[in-house]
């Protein structure tokens, strides 16, 4: 029995490759942006790796295409070691809601099973409008970034997508976890413009370690900002 | 490898590991920066450079080019380092302070030194990543000052990264584009609205030298990068110089918004930054050299003014007036600081000296370094380069009078006695007194004899754009 190299991975999605690729990663991007539960937003931005990897299949080397995907999720499996850390943004176990009481609760209205965030709706409003933008910048070929205007569209719709959602995650949220996973999704919407205009070795290298050093950072913030004293400040 | 290169690069960092190492003795920690600071000025002025002016040293294909001017802007940069060293010595901040603006000033250097430009934005925004753990200073407060200046880095770096692909392919017909790229970039890295929120977060979240590191040290580095980019790539767009003039004005609005409603000296402070970095922002705008003079001008002259705020905040922590200069997320409780002034007149006048030339008051530092840039912004709107100088200048003044006011209201606060916080306070020792009094007397003749720094200001600037 032999392993699948990359190529037969590739030929086993190469019915996603395309436009199915680019609406996975905006769908992925948005669960990212809206999902208040750690996990699923990480489980997302996985997947928004994954996706992003088979657009990337149209401008770079296959097998170095492979390296982006694991840099991506290597990005995730420090996130969530660090989620896990700080108990996915909750009190800690042992930490009781009276010591805490000062903390103002995050507004949550319940549907169901599910205590979603007041929040949401308008989250999901802005990025409703923000998509519905995006969409209108891919059907013009020749608006904005440089040299995207002659590749393919759903390219295009990926690398606004990206960039647009990732903007509108920093926007929205203070918190590091949450506008860190808008900061990768921005990256990673640069970083797929960006391979059309460079495809050295070296250029490949450098984004990756500089996406590793950014879930770096984020890992560091987070890990300050849930620390004992800060609930507790 | 070069003595200049490895000086810069390498040995901070191993100067910063051993400050980690250090790490629980903040006044050992404060010495071994000090020291280290010290001695890399010293021996990076004694490097004496080839005939053509310049050490190259190639590392993987792209080249570290080393020249003098370089050379004398970090000279310059660790002297200041390690007087803020010195002010950690005397009052203990965090415990990853001095490690990491040790550890900062690598990539910075390397961001600058490094040919082709395509790869120079990496290391800014390592520089900058690395800056936001210096604003996190291990303290769980700053964080959110922490993550926007991360956030305003990783989005502002791509436009460089893009610019410094263009300038790497030379491609003669996109010279307007990589024009207009670098100055879009330039917008977000130098705070322009909307991108100024982290540096309000950073002053209200952050200790003051972790503000002077910041708008100070890194902002002359971040700004010299701007400046090199727009030297490489040799064009000019009109439509961006609009914008950041636009973005400039905005931002004195929003000073204006910020110091009208000023209660606390944190936003009077934040507000006053402001003008400042608009200003600096309205100097990329200029002729290039003129510019890029104008900035360093207006640099040095925050720098040292950041350095007496940051002085006159520390002493007044440590005299235990915390309450009302609270750098946590603990509101100051205001009924305990009225009449802290005349309990504390030599503090407090040192901080009220550093507001208002910050604010660019006459009789002040920052007002050679703000009548010098309204000079030239005026003199570039003649030479037909843009016609808003005027209604800028109104709104720049507006900041101005806006901040003046604030501060009155606020020192009148600060000087009227309150009985529940009579004795509250010991009163100032008699050595703190003439100390401060003698920098006062300092910061006095230093504005009225703007030549002095002024000159220096302009010869740094000169041998760093010239030498390439």
């Amino acid at each position: 029995m032999t392993f699948p190299t990359i190529f037969d991975w590739l030929e086993r999605f190469d019915f996603l490759r395309g436009y199915p690729a680019a609406l996975a990663v905006l769908m992925s991007a948005v669960v990212v942006l809206l999902a208040w539960e750690w996990r699923v937003a990480l489980f997302a931005l996985a997947a928004q790796y994954l996706f992003v990897t088979l657009l990337y299949v149209d401008v770079l080397d296959p097998r170095l295409t492979v390296v982006k995907a694991l840099v991506g999720w290597f990005v995730c499996l420090m996130l969530a070691i660090t989620a896990g850390q700080v108990s996915w943004g909750r009190l800690p176990e042992d930490v009781l809601p009276d010591e805490v009481a000062q903390v103002a609760a995050e507004r949550k209205w319940r549907l169901g099973p599910l205590a979603v965030p007041a929040a949401l709706p308008l989250r999901l409003a802005a990025v409703l409008i923000l998509l519905l933008v995006v969409i209108a910048l891919t059907q013009q070929p020749d608006s904005g970034l440089l040299l995207l205007g002659e590749m393919d569209s759903s390219f295009r719709l990926a690398v606004y997508g990206l960039m647009g959602l990732g903007l509108l995650g920093l926007a929205v949220s203070d918190e590091p976890f949450l506008a860190g996973l808008g900061l990768l999704l921005f990256l990673s919407g640069f970083e797929l413009f960006y391979s059309v205009l460079e495809q050295s070795v070296l250029m490949l290298a450098v984004l990756a370690a500089v996406n590793l050093l950014v879930a770096l950072m984020i890992a560091y913030l987070v890990q300050k900002r849930y620390a004992i004293p800060a609930l507790l400040d | 490898m070069s003595s200049g290169i490895f000086l810069l690069t390498v040995a901070p960092l191993l100067a910063a590991f051993v400050a980690w190492l250090l790490g629980r003795w903040a006044r050992l920690t404060a010495v071994w920066g000090i020291t280290f600071s010290l001695l890399l000025w010293y021996f990076l002025g004694r490097v004496l450079l080839a005939v053509d002016g310049r050490e190259v040293v190639a590392v993987l294909g792209p080249e570290v080019v080393f020249t003098a001017g370089v050379q004398a802007l970090f000279q310059f940069l660790w002297l200041v380092l390690a007087l803020l060293f010195l002010f950690t010595f005397i009052f203990p901040t965090g415990s990853t302070f001095v490690a990491g603006c040790l550890l900062v000033m690598a990539p910075l250097a390397l961001a600058l030194m490094i040919r082709p430009y395509l790869f120079a934005p990496i290391f800014l925004l390592l520089a900058l990543g690395l800056t936001a753990v210096v604003i996190q200073d291990g303290q769980a407060g700053p964080t959110k000052a922490a993550t926007r200046m991360l956030a305003t880095a990783v989005v502002g770096i791509p436009f460089f990264l893009l610019a410094g692909w263009l300038l790497s392919a030379q491609a003669a017909s996109l010279a307007g584009a990589t024009s207009r790229i670098i100055l879009l970039g330039s917008l977000i890295l130098l705070a322009g609205f909307p991108f100024h929120v982290w540096a309000t977060s950073v002053i209200r979240h952050a200790p003051p030298p972790v503000w002077v590191f910041v708008f100070g040290i890194v902002q002359l580095a971040v700004t010299a990068f701007v400046f090199q980019f727009l030297a490489a790539s040799n064009s000019v767009d009109d439509q961006a110089i609009s914008w950041l003039r636009l973005s400039s004005g905005v931002t004195f609005l929003v000073a204006v918004l910020l110091m009208a409603t000023a209660v606390q000296v944190h936003r009077l402070i934040a507000g006053a930054l402001l003008v400042d970095m608009g200003l600096l922002l309205l100097t990329v705008t200029l002729p290039l050299d003129v510019g890029w003079e104008t900035a360093v001008i207006l640099l040095v002259a925050r720098l040292f003014t950041l350095l007496l705020l940051a002085l006159a905040l520390l002493l007044l922590k440590k005299q235990e007036v915390s309450q009302l200069f609270s750098f946590e997320n603990i509101p100051p409780t205001i009924g305990n600081d009225q009449g802290v002034a005349c309990r504390l007149p030599f503090t407090m006048a040192l901080l009220g000296v550093g507001i208002v030339s910050l604010l660019g008051v006459p009789l002040t530092i920052g007002f050679g370094s703000h009548w010098l840039a309204l000079q030239m912004i005026f003199a570039a709107d003649l030479a037909g380069v843009e016609n808003t100088s005027g209604w800028l200048a109104v709104m720049f003044l507006l900041a101005v009078f806006s901040g003046l006011v604030a501060f009155i209201r606020l020192t009148i606060y600060y000087l009227t006695p309150s009985e529940k916080s009579a004795g509250t306070t010991e009163r100032e020792h008699v050595w703190l007194r003439i100390g401060v009094g003698m920098g006062l007397l300092l910061a006095t003749w230093l504005a009225v004899q703007p030549q002095i720094w002024l000159g220096f200001a302009s010869d740094l600037a000169r041998s760093f754009l010239s030498s390439g």
